[in-house]
């Protein structure tokens, strides 16, 4: 089955290490709740500001999900050391986005999809059926997995440890002028392949409709 | 003998009060609900930090009540029971 | 264009109470828990009580044994035609942690295909042909989510065949982080008393194959929602899960009143029975039974939303409520949790699970009678 989804807006990030735009500050004014957000609940936070997101349903997707936390945690237990709540409440998949749904109120339905390279295609077809009930649908696309030891599994050899692509979609019967190739970009983890794609694509053009082949 | 000062870095530090400095926290002043505002997982972090940084070890929530209404009164709990 | 409806066929679970959907049930019926304490998951030495399977039999071949089960009784061949619908929070987590521990602290034996979330649909398909495949990893509402999914993608036609997996073992990352949190109990959970003193963290593993075709038990109704609230705490009046229920119903084109029992999430803590309690007070003024089986179960995280709905269908094919497990005084007076099992009809039950960041998930089943 072919679902069309015209995109609304789109935004992506990318950084060798942090990215530094991220607006943090303006973005989400209560320190208390800006002091525990992960690296990818703050690009979650900047991508849906930049797309028109106004408390839609999400579909969220992670190849790696909350690498920092996680790692905290397993160090922690490896070093036998007292665990932080705070990174291990911080290490579920689900974490950037219940962020986003805390900071803009939003009791909509939040999903979170991880299938490692194939995430990308995962968030579009996931986020392709949910638009069939006409709701538009924010879809996320974020990997943040700069630590200590990611050399030793950065296996291949992604050089933006940062990146995040977000689209804002809804359904139409209207013809497609985007399509899926696969493009690949060596400097991206390629469970974001798809989407950025995608992005790039519809960055330019008047009146983007990307097919969705499910 | 540690400080208030220090006291105050570490909670900065520990509990990630970004846009805090030092003179932003009073000696006295509450740290949880009206005060500063810090909430149970703040409480939990202390308790880790405390842990990790002096070797004290409370038993369950209710030892804390009196150790962490302010700066000053764990200021006093550190420097009374640091090993 | 009419949505289509939806129907379980065959289901196969597995938990520390019981190594088929049968012995589970059975436990729940007899009270008979598999939280048990032991040592070795806590850092600091001290015993924890969890539910953990143990049927000297790996976790992965229990997840095959599980699925092949459900294969045939499914009287399909094959799931060349079939969605692979995971929910999983663990994912391959205990493998990793455990392969770092014994590299001492060392990444470089990590392969991040058995690490990830995705390492179990990996696992899947290395043995059966899927038409496609797709992990869902929200906390406890990971296997609630993918059986939502699959409704939406039967409902539409997109998929005819749909298998959901529900599958999490017991990690020392669990065990301990829940412990961090303060909510760990070091008894077997008593969900809804007024002394609880919080959960079980527990492993299992929970398959079902829905399609279109009629069986004895349909999937009526799925709401979802977020509490907008905190992200770890439940917003204290149950607004969330209100809300999750309230859609489920609407889903489901039925009132509130014709749900006869309510499979609650009940994990045992403070904070969430209490904000569910109220939630379903408030919803059920007709007051439904309630039950929680994680006394029985322990609380599966990611896999509790496949694992519970096999429960509730079982309750529904057997016209029997289990008791919650040594409930003694409820805290919420009002609320009409089950103290002593309950053979009556039921034909409309509803099953919930809220996770961490506030995510809620609510599935309502239908008993379908000849005449439907």
């Amino acid at each position: 089955m072919k679902i069309n989804l015209k995109i609304l807006g789109q935004a992506y990030v990318s950084a060798n290490e942090k990215c530094d735009t991220l607006e943090e500050k303006v973005l989400v004014s209560n320190m208390m709740l800006r002091r525990r957000l992960t690296r990818g609940a703050k690009i979650a936070i900047y991508l849906a500001s930049k797309v028109g997101y106004e408390n839609e349903k999400i579909v969220f997707g992670s190849a790696y999900g909350e690498v920092q936390a996680t790692v905290s945690v397993v160090e922690s237990i490896y070093q036998k050391k007292s665990l932080s709540p705070t990174a291990f409440q911080n290490s579920v998949h689900n974490t950037p986005v219940s962020y986003l749904s805390i900071v803009s109120g939003n009791t909509a339905e939040v999903t979170t999809v991880s299938d490692l390279h194939d995430t990308s295609l995962s968030v579009l077809k996931v986020a392709a059926v949910k638009a069939l009930k006409g709701d538009k649908i924010l879809l996320l696309n974020i990997d943040a997995f700069a630590f200590d030891g990611v050399d030793t599994l950065n296996r291949c050899g992604v050089s933006k440890l940062e990146s995040g692509v977000a689209l804002l979609v809804e359904m139409t019967t209207e013809d497609a002028n985007i399509y899926i190739e696969n493009i690949e970009d060596k400097a991206l983890s390629p469970s974001l392949w798809q989407m950025q794609e995608i992005c790039e694509k519809s960055i330019n053009h008047s009146h983007p409709i990307v097919e969705i082949e499910i | 003998m540690i400080s208030t000062h220090s006291v105050k870095l570490q909670l900065i530090e520990g509990l990630g009060l970004e846009d805090l400095d030092i003179t932003d926290i009073d000696d006295n002043t509450a740290l949880f609900n009206d005060g500063l505002g810090l909430d149970s997982v703040d409480a939990i972090e202390l308790i880790v930090i405390l842990d990790n940084a002096y070797g004290l070890k409370f038993k369950n929530m209710d030892e804390t009540k009196d150790v962490f209404v302010s700066v000053q009164a764990l200021t006093n709990y550190i420097n009374a029971h640091e090993k | 264009m009419k949505s289509k409806k939806v129907y379980i066929h065959g289901m196969s679970a597995c938990c520390s109470a019981g190594r088929t959907s049968t012995d589970i049930f059975n436990a729940a019926i007899h009270g008979e828990s598999g939280v048990k304490k032991c040592k070795g998951y806590l850092i600091s030495g001290e015993e924890s009580a969890i539910g953990k399977m143990d049927f000297d039999i790996s976790f992965n071949d229990l997840l095959l044994e599980k699925v092949k089960e459900v294969l045939m009784l499914s009287h399909i061949e094959n799931f060349q035609d079939t969605l692979l619908l995971v929910g999983t929070s663990v994912g391959g987590m205990t493998w990793a942690e455990k392969q770092f521990i014994k590299d001492e602290g060392s990444y470089h034996n990590i392969e991040l295909e058995k690490q990830s979330m995705q390492s179990i649909s990996l696992t899947l398909k290395k043995h059966f042909s899927f038409k496609d495949a797709m992990t869902f990893s929200t906390a406890c509402t990971s296997s609630s989510n993918a059986i939502g999914f699959a409704k939406e993608v039967l409902e539409a036609g997109v998929y005819s065949q749909v298998l959901v997996v529900g599958a999490d073992s017991i990690s020392y990352t669990t065990v301990n982080g829940f412990n961090a949190l303060g909510v760990l109990s070091s008894e077997c959970s008593l969900p809804f008393d007024s002394q609880r003193t919080g959960m079980n963290v527990a492993e299992g593993i929970g398959v079902l194959f829905l399609n279109t075709d009629p069986s004895d038990i349909q999937l009526l109704g799925v709401g979802c929602s977020s509490d907008a609230y905190n992200i770890t705490h439940p917003q204290p009046e149950g607004n969330g899960a209100k809300l999750a229920m309230s859609k489920a119903l609407q889903d489901a084109g039925i009132e509130a009143k014709k749900i006869d029992y309510i499979n609650a999430h009940g994990t045992g803590t403070m904070a969430n029975d209490t904000a569910e309690g109220k939630a379903i007070l408030s919803l059920f003024p007709h007051h439904p039974y309630v039950g929680s089986t994680k006394s029985i179960t322990g609380h599966t995280l990611g896999a509790c939303g496949a694992i519970e709905a096999i429960i509730s269908t079982d309750i529904i094919k057997q016209q029997s409520i289990p008791a919650n497990r040594h409930l003694q005084i409820k805290e919420l007076e009002a609320l009409n949790a089950v103290q002593k099992n309950k053979q009556t009809e039921v034909n409309f039950v509803m099953s919930n699970a809220f996770a961490f960041g506030g995510n809620n998930v609510s599935i309502i089943l239908k008993r379908v009678a000849d005449e439907d």
